[in-house]
């Protein structure tokens, strides 16, 4: 294996990190800016806080 | 009846003294219970606390009230609940010791209809039961009369309460109140006059006046006087009561001179809408002021259906800044007044309202709120062109305007606006069909035509980057991930932001013109045809750009089942995503008839939206008799600073979407279709993706699609298009990438051809369209080299696609699986469950539309 594939190695690696974390996010309600209705970052509906996501 | 004025004797049952007797909860100590006889505040505050078990009629126990300790710890059916001091305080109870008195002491006659004015009589002594004493009190509605100047609420005043109180024009610096009394049905009545205002502000002394009143008196319901043949005018106080949210009922008084006129209002309609019950009364002649007040006690007593609180829409603008700010003071509630909505406080922030500045500035939060408040505010006058009081009353009018189009003919000629001359030509029954066509066909004709130009010069320099890096690195994995999957797979989809960016340009422009609103309007007949509101129609019509912010825009939409129904319809609204995917499959195989395709497939969509609602509506919603106001902002001409800056937000979600989504689908795709690579080729060959992750996963795939006509790659291709429906392209130029005799980089994506095989100058959704003067499907090259050839010709010479197989493929696009970034708006917008029954739905329909377009097309 070259360093170009090494390259490509890390790079496959941190976008599958990132697809996990976005479908960590998505299954735990969290969203980008908070919540898609009113902006907020904690929702006083619901006991638990929703934490801003990427 | 008789009019009871607080300077009067003392055997005269005063106002104030009344008040006096009920205690608020607040006040109770420790160990104390009384029963509850009202509560107090706006609607949403109200409800909350009526829904905790605080309502008239029960017994609430004091558990805890220690001085300085917040909350308070109550028993109220059985429950142990705490309440902060502030919402306590806005609790009416009749504690024990008042009871007694009452029930011992000089009391009230008995609510009974009497002549006689209700006194306290010290003579009479009568052992009543608390029960009685209790319904006493609780059946005393205070009522505030609030109207414009000069709109018979002192008439109103008289022919209630029995007065004869002056009428004529309240002017001067006193400003006070007038009072009285009426016993009516057991009820009794306590109005009170307050002087003219045209608003809810802080600029007049009576504006202040009233204000004030409402917020620390707190009526139980407000009567708002209107002048019945003055609407428009009139209705814009009633506009500013709706946003405090208080219990209210609209007198329309001089109803007469309404039905001399000839005008006609339903006024019925109109109050649903509102959500205001609303009652013609001829207050000079003594006429309707039963049913008010019948109307009055339905609406005191919680009994009328027509009550319902709304907001009104201020605009995507207004409603963002609205949104950020009311979300904190929400939070923050506890911090509030409790007399006014959180919304009312935000909006009069924004405003920069005096008074609610000074009164807000003894909360904690205020700092935070104002920040915001500021911010917004800039924000607002920057994107709306105009200082933020204005927008405000722009939107009221707009409201206003709409609500009576639908509700009031009118009779004898009346002031011509420019909105209402514009307004006679593109709401015209007859005109106002041809003329939004027109304008939705010039939209897309310009989409098309103008953006085809700058596109080749984005694909050329797509090329040109791919082909720099292509020959700076040496071969291997990295150059091929730079080359053919970022650059290629991105670049594929960005030659079209040009023809995006027109498409949204019209679209802010209709929006910020306000013929947007129109186009609702007249579409409105329409829509009901298929079970849903012209409301809908606006999302609809922002689906063709990108169904995300469509879907999010039905929020707009009232109705519940009408609002559901309408997010996931839109999906079927042909998005901008699948042009590239149209143009160029249609400028592969449909060449000469490109206009009528594209036509034709906008049009399907339509109709699978069309039958879907109406089927939603048969079978899962009932019909939704909910009324509600399309707004009718008048007419602008937007800035084109305004116009451009809204059509640049919308282009910069779809640049985001590159840079995230989609480049990243692009990587797994590249990924996926480039390995395993056991021999390490130099060179990618077709045989190497059929045997790549990606060529198995279509290859499991092709069964399902092989009854449409489309192989492995065509799956493999609508498979990735879950991603990004634009991805669909770039996967199809990875999988029919070149095979080059010299050993040199056979691009799919990345070469000098581009992702739909143009060239400079000339451009394949152009030849689509039918356009003059060009001829792109067969793939003329600008470097003039033979070996390398255009996607189309890559497309037609591998012969995986016969023409009823490429209607089939583009039928699947147009119905399939909404995006990834579609289906995550839906969950978040209708729940999880309808956005996995629309994958379903959707995905399945379009199988079988497909189908049956493939086995039609084949008998041909």
């Amino acid at each position: 294996m070259d360093w170009q594939d090494w390259a490509v190695g890390i790079i496959m690696g941190a976008v599958a990190l990132l697809l996990l974390r976005r479908l960590a996010c998505m299954l735990r309600g969290c969203r980008k800016g908070g919540c898609s209705a009113c902006n907020a970052t904690g929702c006083p509906l619901k006991t638990k806080k929703k934490r801003d996501c990427i | 009846m008789g009019i009871v004025h607080s300077e009067q004797n003392n055997y005269l049952c005063s106002l104030e003294n009344q008040q006096s007797l009920t205690m608020r909860l607040s006040e109770l100590k420790t160990g104390e219970s009384a029963v509850i006889l009202k509560v107090l505040g706006h609607g949403g505050f109200r409800r909350r606390i009526m829904e905790m078990g605080f309502i008239r009629d029960q017994r609430v126990e004091v558990i805890l009230n220690a001085p300085l300790k917040d909350p308070i710890q109550y028993r109220i059916m059985g429950y142990d609940v705490s309440l902060r001091r502030s919402e306590a305080d806005m609790i009416q109870v009749l504690s024990d010791d008042e009871a007694h008195e009452l029930m011992s002491g000089p009391h009230p006659v008995a609510a009974a209809p009497s002549e006689r004015p209700p006194m306290y009589e010290p003579k009479q002594m009568c052992c009543r039961s608390l029960d009685e004493v209790v319904r006493t009190h609780s059946h005393t509605i205070s009522v505030a009369l609030v109207g414009n100047p000069n709109s018979g609420k002192t008439s109103l005043f008289n022919a209630i309460s029995g007065g004869h109180e002056h009428v004529g024009n309240y002017s001067g610096v006193t400003v006070g109140a007038k009072s009285g009394v009426r016993s009516y049905r057991g009820y009794r009545f306590q109005i009170t006059d307050l002087p003219g205002t045209y608003a809810l502000s802080a600029y007049t002394p009576e504006e202040r006046f009233v204000r004030r009143h409402i917020a620390r008196e707190m009526p139980d319901v407000i009567i708002n006087s209107v002048v019945a043949s003055n609407l428009e005018r009139n209705l814009y106080l009633t506009t500013e009561l709706i946003d405090i949210n208080p219990r209210m009922v609209v007198a329309l008084n001089m109803f007469d001179e309404l039905t001399a006129s000839g005008a006609q209002l339903d006024y019925e309609n109109l109050g649903r809408m509102l959500g205001v019950p609303m009652v013609p009364v001829e207050a000079r002649n003594n006429r309707g002021i039963d049913d008010l007040l019948d109307t009055v006690i339905a609406v005191y007593e919680n009994r009328d259906e027509r009550v319902r609180h709304i907001h009104i829409g201020q605009g995507a603008v207004i409603e963002e800044g609205l949104r950020r700010l009311n979300s904190d003071m929400s939070l923050h509630a506890d911090q509030l007044p409790k007399s006014f909505p959180p919304r009312y406080f935000a909006m009069k922030m924004l405003e920069g309202d005096r008074q609610v500045n000074e009164q807000l500035r003894l909360c904690e939060r205020y700092p935070v709120w104002a920040e915001i408040a500021a911010r917004e505010s800039t924000r607002i006058v920057k994107e709306a062109g105009e200082d933020v009081e204005t927008a405000f009353a722009n939107r009221k009018y707009g409201f206003i305007s709409g609500a009576l189009k639908e509700t009031y003919t009118p009779g004898r000629s009346e002031e011509a606006t420019t909105t209402a001359l514009i307004d006679s030509l593109a709401t015209h029954k007859l005109w106002g069909f041809p003329i939004f066509f027109f304008l939705m066909w010039f939209m897309f004709w310009c989409t098309f035509y103008l953006g085809a130009y700058p596109q080749a010069w984005i694909e050329a320099l797509v090329g040109w980057l791919g082909a720099g890096v292509d020959a700076l690195l040496p071969a291997g994995a990295l150059r091929d991930l730079l080359v053919d999957g970022v650059i290629g797979g991105v670049g594929a989809v960005i030659v079209f932001l040009p023809n995006i960016m027109v498409l949204y340009l019209f679209i802010s422009f209709m929006e910020d013109s306000g013929y947007l609103a129109r186009a609702a309007f007249i579409m409105d007949r329409v829509m009901h045809r298929i079970g849903l509101h012209g409301k809908s129609f606006i999302p609809l019509i922002m689906g063709f750009g990108c169904n995300v912010p469509a879907i999010m825009a039905c929020r707009t939409i009232e109705s519940r089942s009408s609002r559901l129904i309408t997010i996931l319809i839109t999906p079927f609204m042909s998005c901008s995503a699948r042009l590239p995917i149209y143009i160029l499959v249609v400028g592969t195989f449909f060449a000469p008839h490109a206009g009528w395709v594209m036509t034709g497939l906008y049009l399907l969509g339509v109709a699978a939206a069309v039958v879907t609602a109406r089927a939603m509506r048969r079978f899962l919603f009932p019909v939704d008799e909910t009324p509600f106001v399309m707004e009718l902002p008048p007419y602008r001409l937007p800035t084109w600073r305004a116009t451009l800056s809204h059509m640049w937000d919308k282009c910069a979600q779809y640049l985001r979407k590159m840079g995230g989504m989609i480049l990243v689908a692009s990587i797994i795709v590249w990924f996926l279709s480039y390995y395993p690579r056991p021999e390490r080729p130099a060179d990618p060959t077709p045989a190497h993706y059929e045997s790549s992750y990606l060529g198995r996963l279509g290859k499991a795939c092709e069964p399902a699609f092989a009854p449409l006509g489309l192989n492995w790659k065509a799956s493999v291709a609508l498979l990735s298009g879950v991603a990004a429906k634009e991805i669909v392209v770039s996967t199809l130029g990875v999988l029919y990438t070149e095979e080059t005799p010299h050993g040199g980089a056979g691009r799919g994506m990345a070469g000098m051809q581009g992702a739909t095989g143009s060239s400079q100058g000339e451009n394949a959704e152009v030849a689509a369209i039918g356009m003059p003067g060009t001829d792109t499907a067969a793939g003329t090259t600008d470097a003039g080299d033979p070996a390398v050839r255009t996607l189309s010709e890559r497309i037609v010479e591998s012969g995986d696609f016969s023409t009823a197989a490429a209607m089939a493929f583009l039928v699947f696009i147009l119905l399939y699986f909404p995006c990834l970034a579609t289906v995550a708006a839906i969950g978040a917008e209708a729940g999880w469950r309808w956005a996995a029954a629309a994958v379903a739905y959707d995905t399945l329909l379009a199988w079988l539309v497909s189908w049956g377009v493939y086995n039609l097309l084949q008998l041909f």
